[in-house]
Order: structure tokens, then C-alpha cells, then sequence
């Protein structure tokens, strides 16, 4: 005869249910912990504040903008902005070489930046995070291919490399957009490979292994939902990478064309008369400043908020 | 108390937590004669580390200290500022080793660097001088060889070395203390005999203080003279060793005792300690172990119950009742009968089952090959509870992967159930065997909640549907004795012998024929392990289950095994039933791992009180 | 140690092979170079004709080996933009490139390491906060917008530099700030964590219960552990500051490599931005070589198998 009683296990039941009196208040779940940090987080704030203020000029661009911002003006060029001598309200930021309203091209703007950073940021999402959990589930050969692959791509000149495609191709947003895009992933496959490895090793996965599941199911059901923090940690910082690039190949001459009001490219239309009308490279730079200082205070924060907590 | 080493007075630690102000540790005072030696004994939380980390100033920074007083030697610690610590008391005057050998000796100096760094530095010793000594302590904590080992990096060392290694560089200077704080929990029993052994005599030849942490009560047994017993930050019970472990006077220390297995005498059923380890914030004005005491008083909830004397003389404990009425309280359980072994129609058949890995070091070497399992036959008979017992790369982690279709073996077949393993498809795999793994913090998915853990492999395997998965997800929760409450909540949220249960209520949603559970206590507490071990034991009969147990424990497999197999190497060096195999074992591995299991004082546990 | 390297050496150049080939392919489909050279406007005899001078009426396999075997024996090609051998273009131009590549990254090291460490030893401190601040603005600033704020700063209103060129040191003193201060975030924020986490480590813990506190214990334990995995990312980002001096090249008028490449993509120049796209993805596979024996030989776990 076995000799068994539930006693034990009924007590413990008990005492999870009430507490003993000096239990601190029982955990909080991952989703109010996250919350919770976010609530007390000042720089992630302010980088949601910015982001979503940008997001919101670019969708409402058509309302808030004073201006058409491609009608020329010859009688109107080269005006100084409100706070300099000579600015009127009529133009707040003045008003570039062809008399084209500043402010209007700044807002427009957004636009471009935030199309192509989007759009770039998550073509190399779906490129890195795909090759990223294959090689790192798989490992060995499959491993062994996506690595030489990764060196290849990081030890390509990116900016030059993107620079002769879009001018090859021909420059348009679509050109730039997918070529930033196929150019950034690796930062998304060396970490979300490397991050399964290290979930594919543990015994959840194992269990689940155990219990039938196929590797499609481990993969999407097991181990994707853990990356997705990290995942969208670098989603935000390609993001500020893509529009700095976009932004690059503009400058260069070999992005978006004009009349576009893209940031990048009216640093370059300002470039020439720099030394007299400051102003008209200052402000783009300025507004890029902004945009990307958004994102990556957006993808710190993310970073801190959801870092796994201690082990007790 | 004459010439005492240390004497403190009064410690407290609080820790800064989101949760506020963490009490670590709580008016702790303790003093150690020269030439003697004090075990710290407690399970997670107990503050154990923390008291040796404050001795060496090496609390983290969120940490405040405060003392009435800490002498040391002729110098009152709580007084001395941190330069002058530094320069004439750490690594001087007390060395200090660790729990994790693998991870302590930096990985890109020599062994003789930084063996002979401290000493040099602080203007002990020449470096001729401190070379000559490292060599010399090498050697006396028996690695062959020293002069080479001086050249080595740590990585070329195994573990047992590295921690020889560590206690060498502990003892440079000669200390008047060593701290070690969980020297051997790292290691392999085999390891751990000869490292305590090691500690004990070199302690007494130097004539040096030593204190040693541990969460095992069977490691102090042996080494030290005195002991104390922490809970939650305080100190619970103290006195010389023998009279602590055979006659307890405080119910967590007796508790403790019930619930930790024993590797040798009669089986009984373990005491396990209802609840679990709650850490304490600010002030505590209550005993430390009332939510748990199964004597508590209203008394012990509305003040500290003070020290008093204990039955043996230097014995002391704190409790408001006298030592036969705890006694009688926390009894020992009644003896727990073997089960007579059904010898029903084996479930798990293996027949010479080999795993070779094969690495290549180098695109343009040889490859390599290891044959982590070589050769393994066994029968496993249905309802039975069968140990594999094993040292770390003998290859008992391989086989269970076989045996739960994580792995497939080189050659050789594995029969589940009469049907060989190549032939089940996954799904009817999942149906017959199902795991319980040793880390209950990983083999949950952090980002799923309970509720949708358990039911997971239902959904995998197309069974029922939403109604009927929901039916059975109560039916099991209830069966391992985990509140319905927690089927919203996440992983993180649970304790660690909470989450067990949750892993067990997964390996059970399916109703499965085998449970193979590899290590599923060693991450726990003693008064946690009890549980789980005692949960085990309770659902095998229920259900009637078979267990296949692989374990380093010797301890776990004398409490739950019905037949046992040995395993070194990749091969099985014995097995038979439990009894034969641990009271008479043939071959001398099997020998020598028992030898080495660390044994409480004549392998007493308390009896019924008369 | 031998065996490491040779294995990395391979890596290295089958590597260089791949994106050869790469580059050959990629820049070859994407346009047709008889029309490059020629022209979108122009006739098909004139086209048929280029085609045949140039050899590009051979299947693309063959011109790539006749490239790839070119290059081998140094003839890089002939630019049809420049009409010089590519190969006297690039000499010509490289050392400024190097020159200005090695600044920029000494820059680099100067701020980010020191700061890196700083954060480490002191953190959620202000020194932390105002590393983190840097690395957060200096990673968001565009880096061609610096190059114009800095000219207008500190050639124009406070003319301490030279606006552009490349004719003495003093010109290389923006260019190399601009270049250097785009690789700072990142080198900042690896050497902040790598330094964090091995304060963390248990073999840290060790050296501090042996009497090692503060800049001892820094300098004797911890630089060297955390300075390995920064080592490989300074090499990378060597190799990005070659890339990199397209628009610093552009903005300051140095004639290197970057300015080069520009010059040749806006002239159609096929052939020479094929060999600078190659260069410069050689200069990165070379550097991650020479970080890994590096590496090599500041970790005996690498160095000793």
C-alpha cells in the first residue's frame, strides 16, 4: 500500500490563492509590465510623441500645408524666413531658388521620408527575419550558406552600391524604396538568428517538439512570438537608417528627383547659395534630425521597456 | 568566545527592488573562532550568499549595508573605509571562492597570472616569490602537473580543476578566513566529494576559519563544525553541526530535513513544506517561516520570536516552542512501502542504442566523432518508475532526447509501447510519451499564458474542441494542484515549483503512457522538490504511469526509483532493481558514485517523537 | 592559431570571388553598357559597333572571366569615361582615401571608446545619460547635413579650416570629424555593453574578492575581454569608412576614391565603378581578416582551440 495524501498540494493551493499576509501583491503580467515601464520611460515618450506628430503632417499634408508646394514663383525667390529681416508670414520658413513656399516642401517631405523608411524598413524585415530563423533553426549547412551570404552583404560598399542601382535602374520613390530595402537586413538576420539559436535550444521548444508539433509550428508558434520585441527594436532603428539613406542618395543626385520635395534633395538644392541663405539647408537637416532622433529614441525605449526581467 | 575571527553583530541587507526595499538579509549575528569552520545553510532567498558577499564588500550596487558591528581580527569592518579594505583585508586576509567554476577565472589570462597577480600587487610577494607559492598550491589541492598548469588558460581545465584552481588562488596568502559560497553545486557528485574533501582538510591544516555556503544539508554535514540555518533573511537555527542536523529544534529546520530525500535507509514519504519562499519587504515583524509553519502560533505573526537555547549545548534557535512540541508537530511521515514491482509488458525497449555526434572543428580538419550513447539496451516495464542515473556527459540526456523523438538514434531501435520509434508518426509519439524538463524558468514559453501552455499540445495534435480542451485543461489543472486561477496568467508570473506543475499538467493534457522527466527537481528548493517528487509519485499510482527519471541525484533515485541503470560514458555499467543496485552495487563506478554522496549524520532523519 | 587563420583566409577568399561575381553580374544585368557608353539616343550601328570594340558581344560568362583573370594581373580595365586604365585611376586616388579612412576612424576611437567606458563604469549616471544622448543625435544626424554645418561653421564664420580640397593636413580635419562621427553610435553603444557585461561577469566578481577595485580592476581584467568583440567592429567599420567617403569626398572636394565613384556612376563609367565597388569590398574582407587574427591573438580560447 501506497500511503498518499493531497494534503500538501491542497495547502499550497490554498496559500497561492490567499496569500500569507506578507506576500507582495502578485506579479504583473508581461503585457502591464511592459506598460507600466513605458509609462515612466521619458525618452521612449518623446520619441512616440515626435514619431506620431510626423505621421500625422504626412497624412495630413494636403490640410496643414500653406502652400502648393511645387508652384513656382520667380517673384517670390529666395525669401528669408519670418524670424529674419525681410520674412513675412506669408511664408514662414521662406521660400527656396524657385520661390517654391519652404514650410509647404518641409511637410510634404515627411511624406518621402516616411514612405521610404517604412517601406525599406520592412522589405529588410521580411528579408532578414525570414533567413535569420531559417539558418538558425536549421543550422548546419543551411547556417553555413546564409553566413557567407551575410558576409558578402556587409562587405558591399551599401551607399555606393545603392547609388549605381538607382541611377542604373532609374531613379523613382519605388527604385529607392526597394533598393534601401534589399540592401538593409542583415542587422534583423544576425540578431533574429541568433536569438533562435540560442530559443531553439531551449526546453520549451523541446517540449513542443515532443509533443508532434511540426517545425512550421515550432517556428511561427514557439519561437517567432519571441523575437517579435527584438524585431520590433530594430524595425525602428532601420527605419531611421533607410530615411538617412533615401535621404543620402538624394542629396547625391541620385535618389529622388526633382521637383520632389525630398529633405536629402533640398539640402543639395541649397547647398549652392549655403553661405548666403543658411536657412535652406539648416531647416531639411533639421526635420531629419528630428524624424530619425524619433525613431531611435522610439527603439531604445522599446528595447528597455521589454528586456526580459531577471530570473527573480 | 575566545579569538574570534569574526564576530558580527546586527547585519542587515536591503536590496532597492521595483517592488521597493528587499530585506536580504535581517539582523543577522554570527561569530567564528580560529581554525574553525561554519556551514550557511538555506534555500533560495535566504540571504546565505548575500551575509558572505557583505563580509567581502561585494554586494551589488543597490544593495545598503548596515551593521552594529563586524570585527575581523583586530578591525571592525563596518569602520574601515573601502581603500583600506581593499589594501589590507580582501584577498589578504579573506579569500573567497564561488559557485561557478566555469565562469570564474578569466578567460584570455594564464592560470599563473592570475594566480599570482593578487599577491604581487598588494607587495606580498616577489613575483619569483609568488610563482614558487602558486606552484606549491597547485599542488596541494592535487592538479597534476602545476608548473604546466601555470601556463594554461582556464578554458583548457575542467571544471573540478578550475575550481582547485580557484581554491589555490583563494589560499595565496594564506587567510585567516576562506569564504566559499556554493563551491561545489556546480560540479558532479564524484567532483564534489573530492572538492569538500579537499576544503575540509586543507582547512584544518592551515588552521584557517572557513565558511561554507550551501543550499544542501547534506555537504555541511560532513565539512564543517557548526552550522547555521538562514530562512528568509534570518538566521533560524544555529549550533555545532551534529546536534543541528540530529535533533532540530526549529520546525523549518526539521521541516527541511523531512523534505530532503535521502540516498541511503528506509524510504519514506517526503514532508514537503506547504507554499513557498516569499522575500520580504521592509520590516518584517512576524517569524520569518509562519506562512509555512504547520505549528503557528498567533504569537508568531505579531512579533520575531527571540533566540533561545536549544537541547544540545552552543544549540540555539528561534521559536516560541519548546523542542518536543515541535516535534511532535513535525512529524516524520510514515514509511513508504516499495511498491511491489507489477512486472507488467515493457513499455520502452532499447536495444543497442548508439548516438554518434559528429563535429568537424575546422573547415579543413578531420572530422570528429563521439559516441554519447554507445551501446545502450534496457527494458522499461509498464508502471514502473525507472532511474537513469548519470554524471554530466554520460550520455543520460542524450538517451531520454531518444526517447521523446528529439533525437534519433545512429543505429540500434527504440521500441515505445511495442512499436518501434521510426514508425510512430509524431502526433501518436506525443500521445505515448511526453517530457518534464529540468528548468522550469525555460520550458515554458514566456509569451504564452497557462491556460494555452497546457492546452498547446491538444491543439497540436487536433484533439476536441474549444469546450472540451477547456474541460480537460481543469481536469489536470486540478489533478497536479494548480489553482484555475492561473489560466490567464504568464510564466513569469508563477514560482518555479508552480511552473513545474504547469509542466507536468502539459505532459499529462494528452493522457500519455510515459513521463520522462530528466532532472525535474534539480532547479527546485528542497521544500519545492518535495512536492514535485511527492506530486510524481502520487499521479504515477493514480494513473498509472511510468516514469523514466534521469537524474545525477542518488538521493532523488533512492526516493522514487523502482529499477535503476547506471550510466558512464555512453554506456550502462549496471542495472537492476533500485534496492540491489544501491545497497550492493557490482561495479565499481557505481561504487564510487555512491561513496562520494554526501550523507547527513548517520543518515538520521528525525523520528516520530515517542 | 595557423589553422584559424587559413580557415579565415579561405572564408576570406571565397568571399572576394563571390562578390566578384556579384558585382559583374549585378551591374552588367541592370544596364547595358554598349548604351551606357554610347548613349540612350543612339543609333544601333553605332551601338553594334561599341559592342564589338569593347568585346561585349561575348556571352557575359566569358567577359566575366576575362574581367575577373584581368584583374588578377592588374589590369583593372580601361574607364571609358576617364579613358585611362581604371587601375592608374584608382592608384591615383587611394591613398587619399586611406589617409582620410584611417583620421576618420582615429576620431572614432578617440570619442567612442573612451565614452563607451565611461557609460560602463558609471551607469544611469549623467556621464551615461549624456553618452547616450551623443550616440542618439550623432546617429540621427545626416551625415552629409554635418559636412555642410561644419563648413559653415568652421570654414565660413569661424575660418579655422579650409572649405575643400585636399592640399595639407589641416584639409583633412572636418572631412575626418564628419567621417568618423558616423561610425560613433555604434562603436559607443558595443563598447558600452560589452564593458557592462563583463563588469557583471563572475570572473570580474573574482578579481574583486582578490583586492582588484576601480582603474586596476578595469585596466588588468576587464579592457581586454570587452575590447574583443569592439575590435571586429572597428574593422567593419574601417571598411564602411571607405564607403562612407562618397559623401564626405563629395562635400569637401577631396579627390579619393568616393568622389571617384560618384563621378563614375553620374558618368555612366560602368567598368570603374565596378572595380571601386570591388575595391571597397575588398578593403572590408580584408579588415574583418585582419580583425579576426586579432582576435586571434588576444583570445587563447580562438588561439588555442
Amino acid at each position: 500500500m501506497t500511503h498518499f495524501s493531497d494534503t500538501d498540494i491542497a495547502a499550497e493551493a490554498a496559500l497561492a490563492r490567499d496569500g500569507a499576509e506578507d506576500t507582495p501583491p502578485p506579479p504583473l503580467t508581461p503585457g502591464q509590465l511592459v506598460r507600466g515601464r513605458a509609462a515612466k520611460h521619458r525618452g521612449f515618450q518623446l520619441g512616440l510623441g515626435i514619431l506620431v506628430a510626423l505621421i500625422m503632417t504626412a497624412i495630413f499634408a494636403p490640410l496643414i500645408a500653406p502652400h502648393d508646394p511645387f508652384v513656382q514663383s520667380l517673384a517670390n525667390r529666395m525669401q528669408p524666413p519670418v524670424w529674419s529681416e525681410g520674412g513675412t508670414w506669408e511664408y514662414p520658413l521662406g521660400t527656396d531658388a524657385n520661390g517654391r513656399d519652404y514650410l509647404s516642401r518641409l511637410i510634404y517631405g515627411t511624406r518621402i521620408s516616411l514612405a521610404v523608411g517604412f517601406g525599406a524598413a520592412t522589405i529588410g524585415m521580411f528579408i532578414g527575419v525570414t533567413l535569420g530563423v531559417i539558418s538558425g533553426y536549421f543550422g548546419g549547412r543551411v547556417d553555413q550558406g546564409v553566413n557567407f551570404l551575410l558576409t558578402a552583404q556587409l562587405a558591399l560598399p551599401g551607399l555606393l552600391l545603392a547609388m549605381a542601382l538607382v541611377f542604373i535602374i532609374g531613379p523613382s520613390v519605388w527604385v529607392v524604396i526597394g533598393i534601401v530595402g534589399v540592401l538593409h537586413w542583415t542587422y534583423y538576420l544576425v540578431v533574429t538568428r541568433s536569438a533562435t539559436m540560442r530559443l531553439r535550444e531551449i526546453d520549451f521548444v523541446a517540449a513542443s517538439e515532443a509533443t508532434g508539433a511540426t517545425r512550421w509550428q515550432i517556428m511561427s508558434h514557439e519561437i517567432l512570438p519571441n523575437l517579435s520585441n527584438q524585431i520590433m527594436v530594430i524595425f525602428t532603428f532601420e527605419l531611421g537608417v533607410s530615411i538617412l539613406a533615401e535621404a543620402s542618395l538624394s542629396f547625391l543626385g541620385v535618389g529622388i528627383q526633382p521637383p520632389n520635395p525630398s529633405w536629402g534633395l533640398m539640402i543639395a538644392e541649397g547647398k549652392e547659395v549655403m553661405f548666403f541663405r543658411p536657412w535652406l539647408v539648416v531647416l531639411p537637416g533639421i526635420a531629419l534630425f528630428l524624424l530619425v532622433v524619433g525613431a531611435n529614441l522610439v527603439g531604445d525605449g522599446l528595447r528597455d521597456i521589454t528586456s526580459p526581467e531577471g530570473r527573480n | 568566545m575566545d579569538a574570534a575571527v569574526l564576530d558580527v553583530d546586527g547585519l542587515t541587507v536591503e536590496i532597492d527592488t521595483p517592488n521597493g526595499p528587499l530585506r536580504a538579509v535581517n539582523d543577522l549575528s554570527l561569530s567564528l573562532r580560529a581554525g574553525r569552520s561554519l556551514g550557511i545553510v538555506g534555500e533560495s532567498g535566504s540571504g546565505k550568499s548575500m551575509t558572505a558577499l557583505s563580509l567581502m564588500r561585494l554586494l551589488p550596487g543597490s544593495a545598503r549595508l548596515t551593521a552594529n558591528h563586524m570585527r575581523f581580527g583586530d578591525e571592525d569592518l563596518t569602520a574601515l573605509s573601502d581603500p583600506d579594505f581593499v589594501a589590507r583585508i580582501a584577498g589578504q586576509r579573506i579569500g573567497m571562492i564561488f559557485q561557478e567554476p566555469m565562469t570564474s577565472l578569466n578567460p584570455v589570462y594564464t592560470i599563473g597570472r592570475q594566480l599570482t597577480e593578487g599577491p604581487v600587487r598588494a607587495d606580498l610577494m616577489s613575483k619569483a616569490q609568488a610563482t614558487a607559492r602558486a606552484i606549491e598550491m597547485l599542488d596541494r589541492t592535487g592538479l597534476p602537473d602545476p608548473e604546466a598548469r601555470m601556463r594554461q588558460y582556464p578554458h583548457q581545465l575542467s571544471g573540478g580543476q578550475r575550481q582547485r584552481v580557484m581554491i589555490a588562488m583563494a589560499l595565496m596568502t594564506r587567510p585567516d578566513l576562506l569564504l566559499a559560497d556554493e563551491p561545489t553545486t556546480a560540479l558532479d557528485v564524484t567532483v564534489q566529494a573530492q572538492i569538500l574533501d579537499l576544503l575540509r582538510d586543507i582547512q584544518r591544516d592551515l588552521g584557517m576559519a572557513m565558511i561554507l555556503i550551501t543550499h544542501d544539508l547534506a555537504v555541511v554535514a560532513d565539512t564543517v563544525d557548526d552550522v547555521v540555518v538562514m530562512y528568509r533573511g534570518e538566521i533560524v537555527e544555529a549550533g555545532p553541526v551534529d546536534a543541528v542536523l540530529r535533533d532540530p529544534c526549529h520546525p523549518y529546520t526539521r521541516a527541511l530535513l523531512r523534505a530532503a530525500p535521502t540516498a541511503f535507509g528506509v524510504r519514506r514519504r517526503l514532508g514537503a513544506i506547504a507554499g513557498q519562499i516569499a522575500p520580504v519587504h521592509g520590516r518584517l515583524n512576524a517569524c520569518v517561516f509562519a506562512p509555512r509553519c504547520p505549528a503557528v502560533r498567533p504569537a508568531c505573526r505579531s512579533a520575531r520570536p527571540p533566540a533561545r537555547p536549544g537541547t544540545a549545548p552552543g544549540q540555539s534557535y528561534a521559536c516560541v516552542l519548546d523542542p518536543n512540541e515541535v516535534a511532535q508537530i513535525v512529524r516524520a511521515e510514515s514509511t513508504l512501502m516499495p511498491d511491489s514491482v507489477k512486472a507488467g509488458e515493457p513499455v520502452i525497449e532499447a536495444i543497442d542504442v548508439r548516438r554518434v555526434f559528429e563535429s568537424r572543428p575546422g573547415l579543413m580538419r578531420a572530422k570528429r566523432s563521439i559516441a554519447a550513447v554507445d551501446g545502450v539496451s534496457l527494458q522499461v516495464h509498464r508502471g514502473e518508475t525507472f532511474a537513469l542515473v548519470g554524471e554530466s556527459g554520460s550520455g543520460k540526456t542524450t538517451l531520454s532526447r531518444i526517447l521523446l523523438g528529439l533525437d534519433a538514434p545512429t543505429s540500434g531501435s527504440v521500441r515505445i509501447a511495442g512499436r518501434d520509434l521510426t514508425d510512430l508518426p509524431r502526433g501518436e509519439r506525443g500521445r505515448l510519451v511526453q517530457p518534464v524538463f529540468q528548468d522550469p524558468y525555460s520550458s515554458l514559453n514566456p509569451r504564452r499564458t497557462i491556460g494555452s501552455i497546457i492546452t498547446r499540445p491538444l491543439a497540436i495534435q487536433k484533439i476536441g474542441d474549444a469546450a472540451s480542451r477547456t474541460a480537460r485543461l481543469h481536469a489536470v489543472m486540478a489533478e497536479v494542484g494548480l489553482p484555475e486561477a492561473f489560466v490567464h496568467n504568464y510564466p513569469s508570473q508563477l514560482s518555479g515549483g508552480q511552473r513545474q506543475r504547469v509542466a507536468i499538467a502539459r505532459a499529462l493534457v494528452t493522457e500519455p503512457r510515459i513521463l520522462v522527466c530528466d532532472e525535474p527537481t534539480s532547479a527546485l528548493d528542497v521544500s519545492v522538490q518535495a512536492q514535485i517528487l511527492n506530486l510524481l509519485t502520487d499521479l504515477k499510482t493514480q494513473l498509472g504511469l511510468t516514469l523514466f527519471l534521469v537524474t545525477h541525484d542518488i538521493a532523488v533515485v533512492h526516493q522514487m526509483a523502482d529499477r535503476v541503470a547506471v550510466m558512464k560514458d555512453g554506456r550502462i555499467v549496471e542495472q537492476d532493481s533500485a534496492d540491489r543496485v544501491l545497497h550492493t552495487p557490482s561495479d565499481p563506478y557505481t561504487r564510487a558514485l555512491l561513496e562520494a554522496v554526501p550523507r547527513l549524520a548517520e543518515e538520521r532523519v528525525p523520528e516520530t517523537a515517542p | 592559431m595557423t589553422r584559424y587563420i587559413l580557415q579565415r583566409l579561405g572564408i576570406a577568399l571565397a568571399v572576394a570571388v563571390a562578390l566578384s561575381f556579384v558585382t559583374f553580374m549585378l551591374l552588367n544585368f541592370a544596364t547595358d553598357p554598349a548604351y551606357a557608353i554610347a548613349g540612350e539616343d543612339a543609333e544601333q550601328e553605332v551601338i553594334e559597333q561599341i559592342r564589338e570594340t569593347y568585346g561585349l558581344d561575348r556571352p557575359v560568362m566569358v567577359r566575366y572571366a576575362d574581367w575577373a583573370s584581368g584583374m588578377l594581373t592588374g589590369d583593372f580595365g580601361e574607364s571609358y569615361y576617364w579613358n585611362k586604365p581604371v587601375a592608374a585611376l584608382v592608384a591615383d586616388r587611394a591613398p587619399v582615401t586611406l589617409l582620410l579612412s584611417v583620421m576618420g576612424l582615429a576620431v572614432t576611437i578617440l570619442i567612442a571608446l573612451p565614452l563607451g567606458i565611461l557609460a560602463a563604469l558609471n551607469p544611469n549616471t549623467w556621464i551615461d545619460r549624456m553618452a547616450l544622448g551623443v550616440a542618439v543625435s550623432a546617429q540621427a544626424v545626416p551625415n552629409f547635413w554635418l559636412g555642410l554645418i561644419m563648413i559653415i561653421l568652421f570654414a565660413v564664420t569661424f575660418p579655422i579650416f579650409p572649405v575643400s580640397g585636399d592640399d595639407s593636413l589641416a584639409h583633412f580635419v572636418l572631412p575626418a570629424f564628419v567621417l568618423g562621427a558616423s561610425s560613433v553610435p555604434a562603436v559607443m553603444r558595443l563598447t558600452r555593453t560589452g564593458m557592462i557585461e563583463v563588469m557583471e561577469s563572475d570572473f570580474i566578481r573574482t578579481a574583486r574578492a582578490k583586492g582588484f577595485r576601480g582603474g586596476d580592476l578595469v585596466r588588468r581584467h576587464a579592457l581586454r575581454n570587452a575590447m574583443l568583440p569592439v575590435i571586429s567592429v572597428l574593422a567593419v567599420q574601417l571598411g564602411h569608412k571607405f564607403s562612407g567617403s562618397v559623401i564626405t569626398e563629395t562635400i569637401f572636394a577631396i579627390n579619393g576614391l568616393g568622389r571617384l565613384a560618384l563621378e563614375s556612376i553620374l558618368g555612366s563609367d560602368i567598368p570603374t565603378v565596378q572595380i571601386l565597388i570591388f575595391v571597397f569590398a575588398m578593403v572590408f574582407v580584408l579588415m574583418n581578416l585582419l580583425a579576426d587574427i586579432l582576435n586571434a591573438a588576444l583570445d587563447p580560447r580562438l588561439r588555442l582551440g
